[in-house]
């Protein structure tokens, strides 16, 4: 329950990133772990899409020879990016998922999930 | 943007060069250490500027300047060598296309040198191959050690020795020393080339330096003191026209060249002599080569005594050995047919029979008894007007011309001399009229089109040219060939702005096969994986050529090769594939892009110019149909509309798929939904881009490039070959 509600708390403070749609984390089996925002979402399968998304995308930079994946960005029509980074360090497996506006400064957000990954990282090997 | 080709080992100037010619949009710069790799790249790439090191290791940059002179005489050539610029340029006769210049490198001197020679390619009249006499200037300015052959129809005509830039000795079968330099000079047509010098000493039989031989040979202008033409204007240098013909200033009548013998003037070309055959040539004074041809060989035609002192397998090294070894007096006699006779039976006259008859001059050199030569006399003039030329020695690959077709009406044809003809100061043209039949002008591929043109393509052209391709390249892997439908030649260069004149004809795909395999439904498309196989590899270059993939039913698919290479404008395949090229080409401008791929729908690479050696990329690239299709299916899911683009951030750099959305808007809808059910996919462009790479440049051009397929797919919709519409 701790962890649950650290893991929120850290994505509040993703939400102050301007162009914010919302955020989740999804364990590596494609379990949501937490949420902020993302109206209109239904959890359970953007986290099972999520998942799938992520295992094609690391077999396909592997048969490339292109190295391991760090960030998948994902431009959408409506003008959302969808960015999703991947943790797996000391047994500890999990993804962000962020979605922000086009406006939304790439930097910003770039800096802000650095920050934030390890948060999380720390939080799950607390639980 | 123009392509800068240096040839050079390490040169530190490039990434100068290069950032110049990109700032300044002038020129892009390719690099190769060798001239293998850089010969690979000028006929490969249309290449606007090679600046060549000489001093490559061994004679290497030798060998460079000597092939593209030779192929592609056009060619602006920049030259870097330890040798001072102005030494260079006033001891070589300058040529349009060769220009010098020292090291150590002066990068400013260097990017006008290179401007300079963009400037004015084409505009000067005066490209030409470098000649044998240039070729012994430049290696004697520059200090190399090397044995210098010369060829005449792939036979071996004599050598050249150089030490440090002295030359030391020069032999033909029968002379050395300056005869034999005398003797080298005359040949027209020759192929200059090096051998491996042999391991032991060479005696020295030239004393004389190259000015002093050339002086002598009549190819030099004499110092002031002893100048005696007043017509000479630059310094050291003959007139032009004259020094092209290769030809001596001469008062024999006829110098011995084939084409003279018809007794008009000498360095004259008959083909203009004889339209005008009452013009008369200054007769400056004699050279001492004159003097020694008058004396001992002037009657000798160089290509016919080469022919019949060579048997056809004669080896070089072997040849070159053995003369060296035989004392001067034997080797007057030296071959098969001349063996122990001396010097005036090998003058006699059956040696002088013209060249069409080499097969009694062979079946002389057999041991037959030589038929009784033929009496000469004085030609008819009206003979003359209707004699069958000389044949000439075969020309060097001719650069990539447009199509010139005539449809109707008479062709009128007006030819014209060259105005620095010598001794000939006014011309009247003439004027050929051909008229009906229609005629229909083409001309024929050069090499580089020839590796363009697919096999049904080449078998329409005549004398079978695909005899002189690798297999490899003309993508014949099997013998279950269809016969050919009887089609126009297709377009050569789909990249030339010209109009095309013959309508695009595909290859004809393999016929389907009656059942499907098991598992799948019978309308479903099935693809095997192209076999690849490796054309050519040198450094981070590989070329592999693949099959067309089998399909089952007609939903479309790559009809025609994959051609994979580490530079995205090099393209070998086939007529498809080159158009795809052509629409891929504003991603060769992106920093850091290694390569890129057109997927289909269905997750197979269509195309691509992938630059790691992979063997079956083709299906590794089409894996990227998958992420996407589920970045599709994520995106539905959040609410968020169709995917623009992905972008796979890895260790190693960045993998950029876009999905085609505006080649699939305009797909049909039965055959979108069609697509659609194959595959969950569409049709996508995926970048490799190297760690630091722009993403936002690589995407606008991805962009660009859409829109050029979707062009493309505008004028080829028709055709059935469009490999993203399934029919």
């Amino acid at each position: 329950m701790a962890a649950s509600s650290t893991l929120s708390a850290t994505l509040d403070r993703l939400a102050q990133i301007d162009g914010f749609h919302g955020a989740a984390i999804v364990s590596a089996d494609g379990e949501p772990m937490a949420t902020a925002k993302g109206d209109g979402w239904d959890v359970e399968q953007t986290s099972a899409l999520v998942c799938n998304f992520f295992a094609a995308a690391r077999k396909l930079s592997t048969e490339l020879q292109w190295g391991s994946v760090l960030q998948l960005d994902l431009a959408a029509s409506n003008g959302s990016v969808v960015y999703l980074r991947p943790h797996s360090a000391a047994g500890i497996e999990f993804m962000l998922l962020l979605v922000c506006k086009a406006e939304a400064s790439k930097a910003l957000v770039r800096l802000r999930m650095d920050q934030t990954i390890p948060e999380i990282a720390t939080a799950l090997s607390n639980a | 943007m123009k392509k800068v080709l240096v040839v050079a080992e390490k040169p530190f100037f490039v990434d100068l060069l290069a950032e110049h010619g990109a700032a300044t949009g002038l020129f892009g710069v390719l690099n190769a250490d060798n001239s293998a790799k850089a010969l690979d790249i000028i006929e490969s790439i249309l290449i606007d500027v090679v600046v060549a090191d000489l001093e490559l290791p061994g004679v290497d940059g030798f060998e460079l300047l000597l092939a593209v002179s030779q192929r592609f005489p056009t060619m602006p050539l920049v030259t870097l060598s330890s040798a001072s610029q102005k030494e260079l340029s006033s001891r070589v006769e300058t040529l349009a296309a060769l220009r010098f210049h020292s090291k150590p490198v002066n990068l400013e001197s260097l990017i006008n040198e290179v401007c300079d020679a963009m400037d004015n390619v084409g505009a000067n009249q005066r490209c030409r191959p470098i000649e044998l006499s240039t070729t012994l200037q430049l290696l004697e300015a520059c200090r190399r050690t090397c044995m210098l052959r010369i060829k005449v129809q792939e036979t071996p005509a004599g050598f050249f020795y150089f030490r440090d830039g002295t030359l030391f000795n020069a032999f033909t079968p029968s002379l050395k020393g300056e005869e034999a330099i005398f003797e080298l000079l005359r040949i027209q047509g020759a192929t200059l080339g090096f051998a491996k010098i042999p391991d032991r000493n060479i005696p020295r039989t030239v004393d004389a330096d190259i000015t002093t031989v050339l002086r002598r040979a009549g190819l030099l202008r004499s110092p002031p003191e002893e100048s005696f033409a007043p017509g000479r204007t630059s310094a050291g240098m003959i007139p032009p026209a004259q020094h092209r013909t290769g030809r001596m200033p001469s008062l024999l009548g006829h110098t011995g060249d084939a084409q003279s013998d018809y007794g008009g003037p000498a360095g004259v070309d008959p083909t203009y002599a004889e339209v005008r055959p009452s013009r008369r040539v200054p007769t400056p004074r004699k050279s001492a080569l004159e003097e020694w041809h008058e004396s001992t060989a002037s009657r000798l035609r160089p290509s016919s005594v080469v022919k019949q002192l060579y048997s056809p397998d004669a080896d070089d090294g072997d040849e070159l050995l053995e003369i060296l070894e035989t004392p001067p007096r034997q080797q007057r006699g030296h071959g098969p047919f001349v063996k122990g006779r001396p010097l005036d039976d090998l003058l006699s006259p059956e040696l002088l029979l013209p060249p069409e008859d080499s097969a009694i001059s062979y079946d002389i050199a057999r041991g037959a008894r030589p038929p009784a030569p033929q009496p000469r006399r004085a030609p008819d003039p009206r003979e003359l007007l209707t004699r069958k030329p000389a044949p000439l020695p075969p020309m060097p690959p001719l650069p990539p011309r447009p199509t010139v077709a005539y449809e109707h009406g008479p062709l009128e044809v007006e030819m014209e001399q060259p105005p620095d003809l010598p001794g000939v100061d006014t011309y009247t043209p003439l004027e050929l009229i051909i008229d009906p039949p229609p005629i229909e002008l083409e001309l024929p591929p050069t090499p580089l089109e020839m590796d363009l043109l697919s096999d049904d393509e080449l078998e329409l052209l005549d004398d079978g040219p695909t005899a002189l391709l690798p297999r490899e390249i003309t993508g014949e892997t099997g013998p279950s060939k269809a016969p050919p439908p009887v089609a126009p030649m297709p377009p050569l260069m789909p990249a030339a702005p010209a109009p095309l004149v013959h309508p695009f004809t595909p290859p004809t795909p393999p016929a389907p096969s009656a059942a499907p395999p098991p598992g799948l439904p019978p309308d479903r498309p099935v693809a095997t994986a192209p076999e690849s196989q490796v054309v050519s590899q040198s450094g981070d270059a590989t070329i592999t050529a693949a099959e067309p993939p089998n399909r089952t039913s007609d939903a479309g698919l790559a009809p025609a090769a994959v051609a994979v290479t580490s530079a995205p404008a090099v393209v070998v395949g086939r007529q498809w594939q080159i158009r795809v090229a052509a629409a891929l080409s504003p991603l060769g401008d992106v920093v850091g892009l290694r390569g890129c791929a057109l997927l289909s729908n269905n997750g197979l690479a269509l195309f691509s110019t992938m630059g790691w050696p992979v063997a079956s990329h083709e299906e590794q690239t089409g894996l990227a149909t998958r992420p996407l299709a589920d970045a599709l299916a994520l995106l539905k899911a959040m609410g968020l509309g169709n995917c623009e683009n992905m972008g796979l951030r890895t260790d190693s750099g960045t993998i950029l798929v876009m999905p085609l959305k505006a080649l699939m808007a305009l797909l049909p809808k039965k055959a979108e939904r069609k697509a659609a059910d194959a595959v969950q996919g569409q049709p996508a462009l995926l970048a490799l881009l190297d760690k630091g790479a722009s993403t936002a440049m690589a995407l606008h051009r991805l962009g660009q490039c859409e829109l050029s397929l979707v062009e493309l797919y505008q004028e080829t919709q028709e055709e059935p070959t469009w490999p993203l519409l399934p029919h």
